[in-house]
């Protein structure tokens, strides 16, 4: 399964800021007859207010963070993913909805275009996989290695990241998430900021303790995000409370999945079983 | 398909005792003032494998079941020295046979909880199929048959109980009805079962952590203050928890909480930590103490 990275000089309780960005991708479906106006505003919030609130908060806290960032919305809004490659955060991928489906494979050849574009005009490298809706098939965790993906971050089941099989020689390290470390599940449910905080607060000394890892998964969206100013200093806030923990360093979702490479045995990508 | 019916409420203590309402005061397993029984919900990925979902990326919680969650509890309850009840899906069983015969060498009890954990109707000879499947599945792993069984999302029938009955099971703990386990009578067969209700809104995690992303320290505070109540009354305290992350108590702050909970319970007088196994045959042996209910 996984093994300690203390061994190779890494932190011993490694975290990572995963900050999902999209401004129109989410709301899309909604607003396909009203259009990008009125309730259907709240991704466009990301691009004027919230991406920005965040940088400001992780320069203050001089911390690196991993932008999942949606490829439409990237290319669309250039100032986006350029701001976050000048600012020395790592640039990864917010994979579209729906690439799973067998009936649809135009949608992944649309990502791949996209996803060169994206590499050319950031000369960001783009190693970084995260499935905007959680979805992922057996055939595409075996492709991404091929189209230069170093991990994924979309799975639920382990306290610390580790390596999987992508067939043909090639491993896919993968960064878990967990539901009570993502800003939307808890915002979703509306939540008072400080009952917000007390949970991370737990969980950031439960984990600690139990020798894990710390991804919090965040989004630039105010509406059940941390877009909001108030919302990105309490991010900023458990950052600087994570960081007087023994042994917790934070480092960008790709420099920990080369550390997991390079001490995790691979594992088969699962599947039903019958 | 069997059709709605309509409960009977053969012997009712409630109503019987000499104050309308009050309770007598019901002996529980060592005659100690409180019962309470541990149980778990192993709900590994055959939940996601029984909606077609393989477990991958949103649909990978259940694999944390064996990887983290169930290991986590049985350190737990270890250094504890509690045992527990542990209901396992069949198809859970079959991916992960080793960690169930752990359970079982570690002193808990094992009963069955569907084949991949389903909470549909089916055809009764398919239902059949599935608990005997199951029942055939665990048997084998832990060289011991299954003798207690709960339903996936609460779902059951008649049928359910019947051929459960068949099988040698002595109890069922699905119900929500009342707080105390009973006599369950089919109305067209011999024998009774017993029926140990679990209420899954309050006691169990899945409620507080996925309908209402609870704080794990308020969860804390519930379930020690409802142990207090139940402590002070009827003195059976039955509690259920799913190994896995999302609705579950799997990952370490959850996992503290129960940790909490178990020294909360145990730093109290006279509380014996019972099997259902143990709870059954002791309600089969003192019937006439227990309510009995037909359908």
């Amino acid at each position: 399964m996984t093994v300690a990275f203390h061994d190779t000089g890494f932190p011993a309780c490694p975290a990572f800021l995963g900050v999902t960005l999209e401004v129109t991708a989410r709301d899309g479906k909604a607003a396909i007859e009203q259009g990008f106006l009125g309730r259907h505003s709240h991704g466009r919030y990301a691009l004027r207010e919230g991406l920005w609130n965040l940088l400001e908060v992780f320069r203050a806290e001089d911390v690196k963070a991993t932008f999942f960032t949606d490829p439409d919305d990237a290319l669309r809004y250039p100032e986006m993913p350029e701001a976050i490659v000048e600012a020395g955060h790592e640039l990864a991928l917010l994979a579209p909805a729906g690439l799973c489906d067998p009936r649809h494979p135009e949608r992944l050849a649309r990502l791949e275009e996209q996803l060169d574009r994206l590499r050319e005009v950031t000369g960001a490298p783009v190693t970084g996989w995260r499935a905007a809706d959680g979805r992922l098939s057996d055939a595409l965790m075996q492709r991404l290695p091929r189209l230069g993906f170093t991990y994924d971050s979309s799975f639920y089941d382990d306290d610390r990241p580790y390596v999987f099989d992508a067939g043909g020689g090639a491993v896919l390290a993968e960064l878990p998430v967990f539901e009570f470390l993502t800003d939307t599940v808890l915002h979703g449910a509306k939540h008072p900021l400080a009952l917000v905080e007390r949970i991370w607060g737990e969980e950031l000394n439960a984990l600690h303790e139990a020798g894990g890892y710390l991804p919090l998964s965040l989004s630039c969206r105010a509406d059940f995000g941390s877009g909001r100013m108030s919302r990105a200093r309490a991010v900023g806030a458990w950052v600087a409370k994570a960081r007087r923990k023994p042994g917790v360093g934070f480092r960008t979702a790709a420099e920990i999945a080369a550390a997991a490479v390079e001490t995790c045995v691979p594992e088969p990508i699962p599947a039903i079983v019958d | 398909m069997t059709s709605t019916y309509l409960p009977e409420l053969r012997r009712a203590t409630r109503r019987t005792s000499g104050a309308p309402g009050a309770r007598p005061a019901q002996p529980w397993p060592g005659e100690a003032r409180c019962a309470v029984a541990i149980t778990v919900d192993m709900d590994g990925d055959g939940n996601e494998a029984g909606i077609g979902e393989a477990p991958l990326g949103i649909h990978s919680m259940g694999r944390y079941a064996a990887r983290r969650g169930v290991p986590r509890f049985l350190d737990m309850f270890q250094r504890h020295g509690i045992p527990a009840t542990f209901f396992i899906p069949g198809y859970d069983c079959k991916q992960s046979p080793d960690l169930i015969r752990r359970i079982a060498a570690e002193g808990h009890e094992v009963g069955s909880h569907g084949y991949m954990h389903e909470g549909f109707m089916m055809s009764d000879e398919e239902e059949e199929r599935r608990l005997r499947l199951t029942h055939d599945l665990i048997s084998d792993a832990i060289g011991k048959a299954p003798r207690g069984w709960r339903s996936p999302y609460g779902q059951k029938t008649r049928h359910t109980m019947k051929v459960l009955k068949s099988m040698g099971y002595i109890y069922d703990s699905s119900d929500k009805d009342t707080d105390t386990p009973y006599l369950f009578a089919p109305h067209d067969a011999p024998g009774a079962m017993v029926e140990i209700p679990n209420n899954t809104p309050i006691l169990s995690d899945t409620s507080w952590y996925q309908d209402a992303r609870t704080a794990p320290s308020d969860v804390e505070r519930e379930w020690c203050a409802e142990f207090d109540s139940v402590y002070g009354g009827h003195g059976f305290f039955i509690l259920t928890f799913h190994p896995r992350p999302g609705f579950g108590s799997g990952m370490p702050a959850r996992a503290n909480v129960i940790d909490r909970l178990l020294q909360h319970i145990k730093s109290h007088a006279d509380v014996a930590f019972v099997t259902l196994e143990q709870v059954a045959e002791h309600v089969l042996a003192g019937a006439e103490a227990f309510e009995e209910l037909a359908i």
